[in-house]
């Protein structure tokens, strides 16, 4: 894993992205990248002549750095090398460049960029779910003091990807392994485990974030 | 001859050999030039010649004309015979210099020229009242003879000093070039084995002398690290070797010093045997952490099923250390038991599984230890968790050197041999070993294989 992107539009939940990439804990992560897309304006003055961020997005990105800036002194975190990519209009092919230029091999997307109304944030999330790089959905509110240590992968309907999860800094668990146990829930499931994250397959989303968005862990599509 | 002399000698003679060429090929085109141009106007000179010589009227008048009006070529004489079959004979008696085929030519082409040095020839065959004679006129070319000096003198000096300036040049540039390996030379012979540390500059650029460069620092990666591991492991395996000899020595100094119960000495003793058997069991385990190196071909290499491998080890821990809580899942598989079977030595891979879990056991005092094995068409996966103490992130480097303890560890027993046993064995099937750790949360251990390993033991 090298580098991880955050999108955001730097609501205080940005930290909590944060968080989860420093309990991550994996020394080939190199740097986090905190992507903010803003819409091209119709206003011809307003493109020949862009102007600084609004003061409320200021003063919100302002907090956010100070935050972890004090995070990182608490905790003696090494992992301290976050840089920030400001993108005017947002496309597919755009999307995939600074995907390839970040070299990106996970995406956290906060819970607040997940509910936001803001249509290019919706597009964002929309053209992320599209790509291959995985992306990890962090629920509401998540408890990342202790990092992620073990990850429950929902393969019953789908073939495990071995290639892709063998290289987590996890330990991503199969449900199919379980499953013959006595836990019949996913609840079950996650506590007796101590399980952190769901992981799921590409393609199930649709299917499986509506039932597992109740358990408050974050999900990984991969 | 130093490189840089033979660049610039290389340099030199490709460009004397080009210049020369050309040098040739100029002097021979321009001396073409000239004796054409110079023979055209000969043969204009000669059918004059001919005309006033043999005109009807005013034969003297019009020669005279010719002489005073019309300007003469260098050295130009005429030369009138009869053409007939002693023509040959007649022109070399009188012009010795001439081949006898320069006449021959003129009565069967009715024109030749030829030339000797700058001296040129052309003769003809002229019709005047019924006779026919051959008239031939000879002359210097003089202008011809100066430019062709003065070319040749020109092309000569321009070679010489071509060259010369290309062999300074060369010089300045095979010294420019060769300038950062004279620096790579000497940062080399400034690295020693105490100060492995130093690398070269790498420079910006992608030419040959960065990949040069990228190696050498590559090499000097892997020397450091071998020396380090060296260092570490003598100090480590001193420490651990010392101790328990230390805690021997020390009891029997102390027994020894006054007399003492019988108690006392069955106590000493006791120590001492204990610290005799934990001497014994480094010694052993560093025997047959260098026996795993060289003693392969006595192990039986056989297909082993991971998943009974892995529920014997798991009865056997369960015997053992009864309070463990290691817990074993297997993924289900729908194209038959094969797909777990492993081409290994069992009883080694019994050992690398068991040693990684007693350490998750161990450093998790007894928590939950996670195993799990999967497998797709490719590779197995056996994946081994704990929420034991974790290893510091600084020390992740040496958890492979035999002896070495993280920081965190002192209050568990342990030799360091554990884990660089497990994953030598894992590398000897062709497997793979990775550890990621998080400090105080816990550690997972991955070992991958191929499912047709290539296995260096056999």
């Amino acid at each position: 894993m090298n580098n991880i992107l955050i999108p955001t539009s730097f609501e205080i939940d940005t930290l909590l992205a944060l968080k989860v990439a420093a309990g991550l804990n994996d020394p080939r992560i190199k740097e986090v990248t905190l992507l903010r897309a803003t819409p091209v304006s119709d206003s011809i003055m307003e493109l020949l002549f862009p102007t600084a961020p609004e003061d409320k997005i200021k003063l919100k990105r302002e907090q956010v750095f100070k935050m972890w800036a004090k995070h990182v002194e608490q905790n003696q975190l090494s992992f301290t090398h976050v840089k920030e990519h400001h993108q005017l209009a947002l496309s597919k092919p755009i999307l995939m460049q600074l995907l390839d230029r970040f070299s990106v091999e996970l995406v956290i997307v906060p819970w607040s960029y997940q509910q936001s109304k803001d249509y290019t944030d919706r597009f964002m999330l929309r053209l992320l779910h599209e790509c291959k790089t995985p992306l990890m959905l962090l629920p509401e509110e998540h408890e990342t003091q202790v990092g992620i240590q073990r990850a429950l992968f929902l393969d019953e309907n789908v073939q495990a990807p071995l290639a892709t999860i063998e290289h987590l800094p996890f330990h991503v668990i199969y449900q199919s392994m379980v499953r013959t146990s006595n836990m019949n829930s996913l609840k079950a499931m996650v506590d007796n485990l101590r399980i952190n994250m769901l992981v799921l397959a590409r393609g199930t989303e649709k299917k499986l974030l509506p039932l597992v968005a109740n358990i408050g862990l974050p999900v990984l599509t991969v | 001859m130093k490189i840089r002399t033979k660049i610039a000698m290389a340099f030199t003679l490709l460009t004397a050999i080009a210049l020369l060429l050309l040098s040739v090929y100029v002097y021979f085109l321009t001396r073409q030039h000239l004796s054409g141009s110079f023979f055209t106007r000969l043969k204009v000179r000669t059918t004059i010649a001919a005309e006033i010589r043999f005109a009807d009227l005013h034969g003297d008048l019009l020669s005279d004309l010719r002489e005073r009006h019309l300007q003469r070529l260098p050295n130009e004489m005429d030369y009138f015979f009869d053409a007939n079959n002693t023509l040959p004979a007649q022109v070399v008696a009188k012009l010795p210099e001439l081949p006898a085929s320069f006449a021959e030519e003129i009565l069967e082409s009715g024109s030749a020229e030829t030339s000797i040095g700058f001296q040129h020839y052309t003769g003809i065959l002229h019709q005047s009242a019924g006779d026919q004679y051959a008239v031939i006129v000879s002359a210097y070319d003089e202008r011809g003879a100066e430019e062709i000096s003065y070319l040749f003198n020109i092309l000569a000096a321009g070679f010489s000093v071509g060259c010369l300036v290309v062999f300074l040049f060369g010089r300045v540039f095979a010294f420019h070039m060769m300038k950062p390996v004279a620096g790579i030379i000497a940062k080399v012979n400034t690295i020693t084995a105490s100060d492995l540390g130093e690398r070269l500059p790498s420079g910006n650029g992608e030419d040959e002398l960065a990949v040069m460069t990228g190696t050498f620092n590559n090499m000097l990666d892997r020397l450091e690290t071998a020396f380090e591991l060296q260092s570490n492991f003598i100090s480590n395996a001193s420490h651990e070797l010392r101790t328990p000899l230390t805690a021997i020595l020390g009891e029997a100094e102390v027994a020894l010093q006054l007399p003492r119960s019988q108690e006392a000495y069955v106590r000493s003793l006791n120590t001492i045997q204990q610290e005799a058997h934990r001497l014994d069991e480094i010694t052993t385990s560093l025997l047959r952490l260098s026996q795993i190196s060289f003693d392969g071909r006595k192990q039986k290499i056989e297909p082993v099923m991971l998943d009974e491998l892995l529920m014997s080890v798991k009865i056997d821990l369960d015997k053992r250390m009864p309070e463990n809580n290691t817990r074993m899942l297997i993924q289900p598989v729908t194209d038959g038991a094969e797909l777990f079977a492993l081409t290994c030595v069992r009883v080694w891979m019994e050992l690398a599984i068991v040693n990684i879990i007693q350490n998750g056991i161990k450093y998790s005092n007894n928590q939950e230890v996670l195993v799990t094995l999967s497998a797709d068409s490719h590779h197995l996966l056996i994946q081994i968790s704990d929420f034991g103490i974790g290893i510091p992130q600084e020390e992740m480097r040496h958890i492979l050197e035999p002896f070495f303890r993280g920081s965190n560890t002192r209050r568990y027993e342990g030799h360091g041999i554990g884990l660089p046993l497990a994953a030598r064995i894992v590398r000897l099937h062709g497997g793979q070993m990775d550890v990621v750790s998080n400090e105080g949360v816990g550690t997972l251990v991955t070992l991958k294989f191929p499912l047709t390993p290539d296995i260096k033991i056999r």
